[in-house]
């Protein structure tokens, strides 16, 4: 149970795992480096955003719906993206979140520009369903997606879906020599990427109580990276230990120190060149020396 | 103002914006040709470039000074960049973490230079011999861009040189195609690779001075200025020096025509060109293999 | 009928034409080898045939269906397996999961995202007949990139067998293997093909192996072929022998 004064922390937290987790499916599962997955969570939020600011929808319908139209706009942005792999999926990833970041500014009457859209509520919908409108509601809830979700993709990772992309990770050639249409896959496991990662941005906007253009910043694609891999890429607990390990941190230590941000950055590229296998994959292994089975169990990396 | 001024004065305008363009792409396109690497810091470095060129010009009163020592500092730092953090990654097979380390160095430089130069953007003189305009075809130019357009056309055609007429030149593309081959031979690979890997730095520094008085330096410019460059190389081709100068010269015109024309779209048509040319062709016009 | 069946099949690269004209007919649940001097076109001849590029001339029928031009994916879905040259696996993953990986790809419900317990299963069935087969039971929960060399080779061919191909086309299967493990290799070949109904092309240069396996051979020279027959007819060929300037010889 969580102490009701810290509860707006670990609903970001939580948020943030979720968003982490989301990049993990591109990254850890089929090394697809993405720049710029701050476009799932800047469309996941506006989307609710504006829905709420429309129509009178109970906040959990309004998530579902925002996530489902950032995910339709994404099927397309996806399907051309990965018509690329390497750096070249990695720029175009980066292009479309900046094409979405200047979008914000060009239709400013619809998106607010860069005032943003304020006085976003959490209704209760014409039935009454006001549960999630105070803080320990919508905690459950995003709660509740973060666990479902966790599911789900844990689900996807451990199917046949799932060790296909482990072979296009692994080798992509020979996946495709084997007789497998990998462009397919690529395409899907995206979407799936973005549906989360919008779902996350859909989650943020109630509890924030509003959007601004700072929720496509490119520095969020960044900081979502580094969560992945120091979480542990990959492992889908990893980068959601990573994602509200960093807010919780974020929020202690950027109250003592203005070098907040230059530390983790380093932090992360000590990652990058000696821990490539992140906090998570640190703690397997170490606990995977005391037994001796081989694990087979929703990982990318045994 | 007639069809046939408009088009000159336009076209000056694209060929000075062409000009900061190649200075940044240059410099990316040796540096992966050399090294097989995207530098995604480079658009960091210019922005550094930009900062460091604001400071010394302050402190010494001269741009042009800042024109000489900001590069060198930037090529310094690059050095230095890439023995600590780049050198580790060699041996490994994973061109991720390339991508990754100069990624995370992007974040870290533009966080350091908020520290460093505070948020608001800063503004750098352009000095007095640039000032004002000169007149073309009845029309006023600034005079600045003329300079930016010689600068380039100088720089441009001193690296040509360089690459095809020194001796440093034809190792620097030898190891471009071979290193085995040159190492065998007995020149020092690392030697060409890391003077390479400065002297990228050290033009997108200088891009950095160059493009300061027009656009000032703010933080936010690396970031647009990235996906340019690399729109452009993806243009002209991984690698290819030659291939940057045509890419540079296609985007400045898209934008500046593209800019008048239908503005709106100005930015989304850099974008479509991007994904065009990668969908087509993906080695780029002129380039080697990713 | 003949299982596979190529015409005139020819392919350029740029100004090389590295495949001219080539004719070749194979019978189901024959063993073919497919043999030629250094660039003679083998594993052109290969690609072009399992579509990991489009020949720029002539046809291609398998079972009687024209698979000219076809994309490699759909091919292997048609029930034609192969090997390659260099061996290419998945390095960090475990033998059995290699293998799986390759069986999985001719099952039904191979996408499936959610659930898809019974297709993991099955999968993993066919991978450990592969892995008796090829007798590399021992080594399945090891990462593929610790094998040896050989081991690594096996692997290749136990993936392609884990598919139930029609057609098993194998791309110098033998190569870089010390003399026991050419042997052994053999031996575990002749026991799969007992069963007489795979089809098997082999590219190779180690002649004892291609008397040891093949019923007919076909040689390939600059692109062309140059003979085929029966062993017996192509050790006596004329032809075959100044190809390879004045005699057999082991690669």
């Amino acid at each position: 149970m969580v102490p009701y004064y810290a509860m707006t922390i670990v609903i970001a937290a939580l948020i943030w795992g979720l968003f982490a987790m989301s990049l993990d499916l591109l990254v850890g599962y089929t090394r697809l480096y993405s720049f710029g997955h701050v476009a799932s969570y800047g469309l996941g939020a506006y989307s609710s955003a504006l829905l709420i600011l429309h129509f009178d929808i109970p906040v959990p319908i309004t998530i579902f719906l925002a996530t489902g139209i950032a995910t339709l706009i994404a099927v397309p942005i996806t399907w051309i993206c990965t018509r690329t792999h390497g750096v070249s999926f990695a720029m175009l990833t980066l292009a479309f979140a900046q094409l979405g970041y200047a979008m914000l500014f060009r239709f400013k009457e619809f998106t607010g520009g860069s005032n943003g859209l304020p006085g976003i509520t959490r209704p209760a919908g014409p039935f009454g369903l006001d549960f999630f409108q105070s803080k320990i509601g919508y905690y459950y809830m995003v709660l509740a997606f973060l666990i479902a979700s966790f599911l789900i993709c844990r689900n996807i990772v451990n199917s046949p879906f799932g060790k296909v992309l482990s072979g296009i990770r692994e080798n992509e050639m020979k996946t495709q020599a084997l007789g497998y249409n990998v462009r397919n896959y690529k395409w899907f496991v995206a979407i799936m990427s973005y549906m989360f990662g919008s779902l996350s941005g859909a989650l943020f906007t109630p509890y924030a109580g509003f959007a601004s253009p700072e929720l496509f910043f490119w520095l969020i694609s960044g900081t979502v990276l580094i969560m992945v891999i120091v979480g542990g890429s990959g492992t889908l607990i990893g980068p959601i230990i990573g994602g509200i390990f960093f807010i919780l941190l974020e929020h202690e230590l950027s109250e003592i120190t203005q070098l907040w941000p230059l530390a983790f950055g380093s932090v992360f590229i000590m990652f990058v060149l000696f821990f490539p296998q992140g906090i998570w994959g640190i703690f397997t292994t170490i606990s995977k020396k005391s037994k001796s089975n081989p694990s087979e169990s929703g990982h990318a990396h045994s | 103002m007639d069809f046939f001024s408009f088009l000159v004065i336009q076209s000056l305008n694209a060929l000075s914006q062409a000009s900061i363009l190649f200075f940044i792409a240059s410099g990316l396109t040796l540096i992966f040709g050399i090294m097989r690497i995207v530098n995604f810091a480079h658009g960091a470095l210019y922005m550094l470039g930009a900062y460091i060129g604001y400071t010394v010009a302050i402190y010494t009163g001269s741009f042009f000074l800042a024109l000489i020592i900001a590069p060198i500092l930037v090529a310094c730092f690059g050095i230095v960049f890439e023995k600590l953090l780049l050198s580790p990654l060699y041996k490994r097979q994973d061109g991720g973490a390339y991508l990754m380390v100069t990624f995370g160095l992007a974040v870290i430089l533009a966080e350091a230079i908020k520290l460093t130069w505070g948020a608001d953007p800063k503004g750098v003189q352009i000095p007095e011999m640039l000032r004002g305009i000169v007149i073309v075809f009845d029309f006023p130019f600034p005079k600045y861009r003329v300079f930016l357009i010689i600068i380039g056309v100088l720089m441009a055609l001193s690296a040509w040189l360089f690459l095809e007429k020194t001796r440093i030149g034809l190792l620097v593309r030898a190891v471009s195609q071979n290193p085995q081959m040159v190492n065998a031979l007995g020149t020092n690979v690392v030697f060409i690779r890391n003077l390479v890997f400065a002297i990228g730095c050290g033009l997108a520094g200088m891009g950095g001075v160059l493009a300061a008085p027009m656009v000032t330096a703010f933080l936010g410019m690396g970031s647009s200025v990235i996906i340019d460059a690399f729109v452009i190389v993806i243009i002209g081709g991984m690698g290819s020096f030659l291939g940057s100068i045509i890419g540079s010269l296609l985007v400045a015109f898209v934008l500046v025509f593209g800019a008048y024309y239908v503005p709106d779209l100005a930015l989304a048509i850099i974008y479509l060109l991007m994904l065009i040319i990668l969908i087509v062709r993906p080695g780029g016009l002129l380039g080697k293999e990713e | 009928m003949h299982i596979l069946e190529c015409q005139k099949l020819t392919k350029h690269f740029g100004a090389l034409e590295a495949l001219s004209d080539v004719d070749m007919k194979v019978r189901k649940g024959e063993v073919r080898a497919v043999i030629g001097p250094n660039g003679a076109g083998k594993s052109t001849l290969f690609n072009a045939i399992n579509g990991v590029f489009p020949a720029t001339r002539g046809k291609c029928f398998f079972n009687g269906k024209d698979i000219t031009g076809m994309m490699m994916q759909d091919i292997v879905k048609f029930g034609i397996s192969r090997t390659f040259q260099l061996t290419n696996l998945f390095p960090e993953l475990s033998v059995i999961e290699n293998i799986s990986i390759a069986s999985q790809a001719k099952l039904k419900g191979a996408w499936l995202p959610l659930g898809g317990s019974s297709v993991l299963a099955e999968a993993k069935h066919k991978a450990e007949l592969a892995l008796e087969k090829l007798k590399l039971t021992d080594l399945a929960y090891l990462p593929s990139n610790t094998l040896s060399h050989g081991d690594q080779r096996l692997l290749e061919i136990a993936m392609a067998i884990s598919q139930d191909p029609l057609l098993l086309m194998l791309d110098e299967p033998t190569q870089g293997l010390s003399v026991e493990e050419t042997q052994s290799t053999v031996d575990i070949l002749k026991d799969l093909l007992s069963s007489g109904d795979l089809t098997v092309i082999l590219v190779e240069h180690d002649m004892e192996v291609v008397f040891n396996l093949a019923e007919r051979i076909s040689v390939l020279h600059q692109g062309r072929i140059i003979a085929d027959g029966d062993p017996e007819e192509v050790k006596a060929s004329k032809v075959v022998q100044d190809a390879y300037l004045g005699g057999f010889e082991d690669a």
